[in-house]
């Protein structure tokens, strides 16, 4: 099991008008493929940050990761403060495409592409990055800026980016939400061909309920909490 | 799975020191501005230094190049003995001591070859390493022989290779009585050097001069002074001192002054100069606070304002997995490069200032020649001043660099 939480919660703000995110219970297995879905506003996004080991919980009963096949307490590491493990983990084992695919605008798309495999001391490149740049279609985009790229290959190249240093989960979060429908449609299915071909893990938030019966996804829906303000999200 | 999990804190601060120089030279607008605010504030101030560090050491100069000016002037008779030179001697502060006799004796009469007399001349005793001598000039090995001042040696018309006729006259029982010697010149002292009439003899020559007067001695010949007598005098009537340097004058005559003994020195003169130093360093002290504030103010203005229009970049490095400390480091790295790219830039404009000041202004200089002017170690100090306030403005957006979240990326859509 990759991933497995129990009872994850996180906070924002203070009082009655605090945001609440619950995680009741959730297993993603290698190769698995879910979809957060839900409402604009409802908290997909700060569920992401809470297994993408950006923000802290506010509880955890049970919240491990699996590194190869080794489970890591990620609760136990935000409660011992080990920011540098978990930066190292996120480093090593997660891969995000962000809504506008935030790639770094003094860094060439070759530059954006590797900047995880320079961080975890990787070859620059190899068989299957080269494989994964001509599936995308970023082969004559290496040399240039962000700034220089369309929007859809902007997003392409964000997926290489994501996927590039061969994470074992990424987390994608609306990634085709800036594009018109039909060319969201090619990003995503170029998306699933990689992680299916891949076995990378991935949890898609997203609120278009026809990709996510398209792609086969398992859901977890967002549902408001009984008391006070924000969702739970549940299968 | 991940094919490795090796990321460490070296890459991932070597590889931020990369994105920062990356992200300099991207936004190498941006930077080339910062680096012409600093440089224009840092450039003036260089000046500045060179111009107070030409002018003083210009000052300073003339006047270690005036001898005179090390000299601790003994006043009056006193019984100095080989203990009292020997503890001289030692001193760190001394640079040249030879005895000297009373002052009544230590004249002597001439006659050049036309026999056409020079009365009462001062004979100084002199030897090596007197800093009243030129370099390379020979000084005297025995009493017999001498070295004339430049006024004296036109007065009395000598001619290089020629003797001089030395008398010492003295009256006993009311019978004037004088010893005839042959003097070898064997040089020539500047008037540059010594703007007077004077004999500059060995020691000798003036033991000589105090025995005979004093009636110790019945006659003098030109034997006679090559029969060395400094070692067989115990007391002297005084001293020619001279301190090691400038800064060394005050604590030499403070010391003879403890010992009771009257002294004199171009103290004046120096103070003055010391007294212009500190004036000078004290007020560019303040002009290079206010400078160096303001540059730290705008460095670290700019960079802070760097730091919250690139937030979300820096977000992206710690989504990443970069270290907080990477991210932290990168404004600090793009302070220090910037703040060497203006200290290279201010040098450059230095050194044309400089070249131009010391043009026009130098060649209305004594010695030297130049009015503005950086010594290496002044170069040094400069440099570390410069990138201390770089690396202190730098602290501010680093701060705020530290406090930024990883999540902001993923909010912000």
């Amino acid at each position: 099991m990759l991933l497995d939480c129990t009872d994850l919660s996180y906070r924002r703000g203070h009082g009655d008008q605090a945001f609440r995110v619950l995680i009741p219970a959730l297993r993603l297995g290698a190769g698995e493929m879910i979809a957060l879905t839900g409402e604009s506003g409802c908290g997909k996004s700060t569920a992401l940050e809470l297994l993408g080991l950006v923000v802290r919980p506010l509880s955890a009963a049970r919240f491990h990761f699996a590194i190869a096949g080794a489970p890591l307490d990620i609760a136990a590491l935000w409660r011992a403060g080990r920011h540098g493990d978990l930066a190292r983990t996120r480093a090593a084992a997660i891969g995000f495409v962000l809504q506008t695919g935030g790639l770094l605008p003094y860094l060439s798309v070759a530059g954006n592409i590797g900047i995880n495999r320079r961080l975890l001391r990787l070859p620059p490149r190899d068989a299957a990055l080269d494989a994964m740049i001509d599936q995308l279609q970023l082969r004559d985009l290496l040399d240039k800026t962000p700034a220089q790229l369309s929007v859809g290959q902007y997003q392409r190249a964000s997926i290489a980016r994501a996927l590039a240093h061969r994470p074992c989960l990424v987390l994608a979060d609306e990634p085709t939400s800036a594009l018109d429908p039909r060319l969201g449609d090619e990003v995503m299915d170029l998306f699933f061909q990689l992680v299916e071909r891949l076995g990378t893990s991935v949890v898609l938030a997203t609120h278009d309920l026809g990709r996510v019966r398209t792609h086969g996804l398992r859901e977890v829906r967002a549902a408001p909490l009984t008391a006070g303000f924000g969702s739970a999200f549940a299968a | 799975m991940p094919e490795s999990s090796n990321q460490d804190a070296p890459q991932s601060r070597l590889e931020g020191l990369r994105l920062a120089l990356q992200d300099l030279w991207h936004d190498r607008r941006t930077t080339l501005v910062l680096v012409l605010t600093v440089a224009s504030i840092i450039a003036p101030l260089m000046l500045l230094f060179g111009l107070k560090t030409g002018v003083i050491a210009t000052l300073r100069q003339d006047l270690i190049n005036d001898p005179r000016n090390l000299e601790v002037v003994v006043f009056g008779a006193h019984r100095l003995d080989q203990r009292w030179f020997a503890a001289i001697a030692q001193r760190p502060d001394l640079g040249f001591l030879i005895p000297r006799t009373r002052t009544i004796n230590a004249t002597i009469d001439l006659v050049n070859r036309e026999r056409r007399p020079f009365d009462a001349i001062d004979m100084i005793p002199t030897a090596a390493g007197d800093p009243l001598l030129p370099p390379g000039l020979p000084t005297p090995v025995h009493a017999g022989q001498v070295l004339l001042t430049e006024t004296l040696a036109k007065r009395v018309g000598w001619t290089p290779g020629a003797p001089l006729t030395g008398y010492f006259r003295r009256s006993r029982n009311g019978t004037p009585e004088h010893a005839q010697f042959t003097l070898e010149p064997i040089g020539v002292i500047p008037e540059s050097q010594v703007a007077r009439e004077a004999v500059f003899t060995h020691l000798d020559l003036l033991i000589a001069s105090e025995d005979y007067r004093d009636g110790l001695r019945a006659g003098l010949s030109d034997a006679d002074l090559h029969v060395p007598s400094a070692r067989t005098r115990t007391e002297f009537a005084g001293a020619r001192v001279y301190a090691r340097d400038l800064d060394a004058v005050d604590t030499l005559a403070a010391a003879l002054r403890a010992e009771g003994i009257e002294v004199r020195t171009q103290a004046e003169r120096i103070e003055t100069v010391r007294a212009f130093d500190r004036t000078l360093s004290f007020i560019l002290r303040v002009i290079a606070l206010i400078g160096l504030t303001g540059c730290a103010l705008a460095l670290g203005g700019a960079l802070w304002v760097n730091v919250d229009r690139k937030r979300r970049d820096l977000a992206l490095l710690r989504l990443f997995g970069f270290g907080n400390g990477t991210v932290v480091l990168m404004p600090v790295v793009q302070s220090a490069v910037i703040a060497a790219l203006a200290l290279v830039l201010a040098f450059v404009t230095y050194l044309f200032g400089a070249a131009a000041f010391n043009r026009t202004l130098g060649q209305n200089l004594t010695g030297q020649g130049y009015v503005c002017r950086l010594e290496p170690e002044h170069l040094a100090a400069a440099a570390a001043a410069t990138l201390l306030v770089a690396l202190l403005a730098a602290v501010a957006a680093g701060y705020r660099a530290s406090r930024i979240d990883p999540a902001e990326c993923l909010r912000g859509g």
